[in-house]
């Protein structure tokens, strides 16, 4: 099944084309690292998956066909916003409470355990819990609704390394034991690199890259070279991003193995993401594509 | 893991929601209604254990007809009663219902606007529409509770108030189509239950709309005006204008069939059917000569007949249902448009 699919997917805002034409088919049980620069469309991506806005053209399916925000899927899909929208004059108790009563399901143990363990004190108003520990709230009441889907914005941004490790390890654990999806928009490579099992880049409203991380990892190599050969080079294999610093070349190419006098070595997910970055005119590498 | 607890589904839940959430707000509410209550229901009974006292209960309620000398001579002491003379006291009748007719405002202005607008400029509405309820859950979560509790403000407010002005009108001569009258026709239960739910939804779109507190206030308090002012003075008398019974009436007669009917106009008729001008009409009384009886009794002695437009006082109820669903159609539209425009904007 696939956690969601999109085709042609498109909206604009006041027109300007926030996504356009994204075709998506997302296989479940992947944490789905989201990544483009800014105005690429992430957080608007979010938003269609989370039902908080809708689509200008195309469509998009969740959890095997459901609406997204349809009462059908309400209850499978939790959504954390980059701006962490939650009552701020409400002590951390009524939070849970209030959470509780808008929720079909709702594990008030899984809650009051991640709450101890990271020390966030039930009687203070949420309001006044740090930048961190606010996160840290709004991550517990999105993972303690049991959900099958968990969209992510920008979560971890104001937490410090270690509360980061131990959010990261919440989730995967969620991830391992209750088949949990996750897709985590963040531009924290770094982070994503450790946790993530499927990648989508997103540049100027389009997909670039949509694939597990590794069939694409395993589908490229970064070629080191003479600079000389660098032009012969994109004749020989499908050449991603090329960079030269003297006399050598270094090139990210969708291939495995390395033509005649270059070096070849692994990629790692970051240098793949950024030479993607790096060149918004590369196309989205499809499953099949890199499976071949 | 720990165990799922299953979360009573629908209604339930929503209503568990809105107490946890709105507890506070509900209390405002209730406190603007019910201290505008309690100010009316202490000054009511006051004044009618003093009427009681004096042995003039029974000329309420204000019905002319009632009236016997004990009660025309006991006017001026009811005067006493509340400032030393009648004009104060036409003063707390008139004015007080002027004053009321804001309540509906101010309990939105207070109660539920300031919410509303931290609600939609935090954007923690978007919260909730992430979770188990839907955005039209919340929307008659939100809206719908404060409403509710409003309208059950106003009912009690008015059915008090409808009392009150019984009692405080008195003194201060007949008011023959009492009911009908602007102030007094927006604070019937029903048309106030119609002002409440409008004043609540004018705060949601303002606040949906402008997303600053002081703005938003300013913006509702401005509009709601405007619109009480276009409600009581252009719809009111269009409202009131439908399907008026026509008849005749007896020259002198001073109510077109019941004291409390409205009157909308008056006219005279000739022997030939033609309407008489006013100018006729001062030209036949200085035509009247030595006649000894009254100017009507001239006419009616020369088949002259006096016709009168007015709704029957039965129809006043029809008349605040038809005003308040005028205001109940409006409520809905503009907390559609508060929702559409959150969700424009989400």
């Amino acid at each position: 099944m696939n956690v969601f699919e999109a085709s042609g997917l498109s909206k604009r805002y006041r027109g300007t084309w926030a996504l356009r034409d994204c075709d998506l088919a997302v296989p479940a049980g992947h944490v789905v690292a989201l990544i483009g620069p800014n105005g690429a469309g992430k957080t608007t991506l979010l938003r269609l998956l989370a039902g908080l806005t809708r689509p200008t053209a195309g469509s998009l399916a969740l959890l095997g066909g459901g609406r997204p925000g349809s009462d059908a899927i309400r209850n499978d899909v939790a959504y954390l916003d980059q701006q962490v929208p939650f009552y701020r004059d409400l002590r951390v108790r009524d939070m849970l409470r209030v959470a509780g009563a808008m929720n079909r399901q709702w594990d008030e143990g899984l809650a009051q355990q991640r709450l101890a363990a990271w020390g966030i004190p039930l009687r203070r108003r949420a309001g006044k819990l740090s930048g961190g520990q606010q996160a840290l709230l709004a991550l517990t009441l999105a993972i303690a609704r049991r959900p099958r889907l968990l969209l992510l914005d920008e979560p971890m941004a104001s937490l410090d390394p270690l509360a980061r490790q131990d959010a990261t390890g919440v989730l995967m654990t969620s991830v391992a034991e209750d088949g949990l999806s996750v897709v985590i928009s963040s531009h924290v490579l770094t982070e994503l690199e450790r946790v993530a099992s499927y990648l989508i880049v997103l540049s100027g409203g389009q997909v670039q890259v949509a694939a597990p991380v590794d069939s694409l990892l395993a589908g490229h190599r970064a070629l080191i070279g003479p600079a000389g050969d660098a032009d012969r080079l994109a004749g020989a294999v499908p050449v991603i991003a090329m960079s030269r610093a003297g006399r050598q070349a270094q090139a990210l190419a969708r291939t495995t193995t390395a033509p005649s006098g270059w070096a070849e070595r692994p990629v790692t997910m970051e240098e793949l993401v950024l030479g993607y970055l790096r060149e918004p005119a590369a196309r989205a590498v499809s499953i099949a594509e890199v499976a071949s | 893991m720990t165990a799922v607890a299953a979360v009573p589904s629908g209604a339930r839940r929503m209503a568990r929601m809105t107490w946890l959430r709105h507890r506070w707000t509900v209390a405002a509410i209730l406190g603007v209604f019910g201290v505008a209550t309690l100010v009316l229901l202490g000054e009511g009974i006051a004044m009618r254990a003093w009427l009681d006292a004096n042995g003039i209960a029974h000329c309420l309620p204000t019905n002319p007809e009632n009236r016997d000398a004990a009660c025309l001579s006991a006017e001026s002491l009811v005067g006493q009663f509340t400032a030393g003379n009648s004009g104060e006291a036409a003063f707390l009748a008139g004015d007080t219902a002027h004053l009321l007719l804001a309540v509906p405002a101010v309990a939105a202005l207070f109660g539920g606007l300031p919410w509303l607008t931290r609600e939609f400029e935090t954007g923690s509405f978007r919260y909730t529409w992430v979770q188990g309820i839907s955005p039209r859950r919340w929307s008659l979560g939100t809206f719908g509770s404060l409403a509710v509790v409003a309208a059950a403000g106003a009912v009690v407010l008015g059915v008090v108030f409808d009392w009150w002005y019984r009692i405080a009108q008195w003194p201060v001569n007949v008011t023959p189509d009492m009911g009908w009258d602007w102030d007094v026709f927006g604070l019937s239960p029903i048309a106030l239950v119609g002002w409440t739910v409008f004043a609540f939804a004018l705060a949601m779109l303002s606040a949906a709309a402008i997303r600053r507190t002081v703005p938003a206030m300013a913006a509702f308090a401005a509009s709601y005006a405007g619109c009480l002012f276009l409600g009581q003075w252009w719809l009111r008398p269009r409202l009131l204008s439908i399907a008026p019974v026509v008849a005749r009436q007896s020259f002198g007669s001073f109510y077109p069939s019941h004291w409390n009917d409205l009157w909308l106009n008056g006219w005279i008729t000739a022997p030939s059917g033609h309407v008489v001008t006013t100018a006729e009409l001062l030209k036949l009384y200085a035509g009247m000569g030595h006649f000894s009886g009254t100017q009507g009794q001239w006419l009616a002695a020369h088949h002259y007949v006096s016709w009168v437009r007015y709704q029957p006082q039965s129809r006043l109820v029809l008349f605040q249902l038809a005003m308040a669903l005028v205001l109940l159609v409006l409520s809905a539209s503009l907390v559609l448009a508060a929702v559409r425009l959150l969700r424009a904007r989400s």
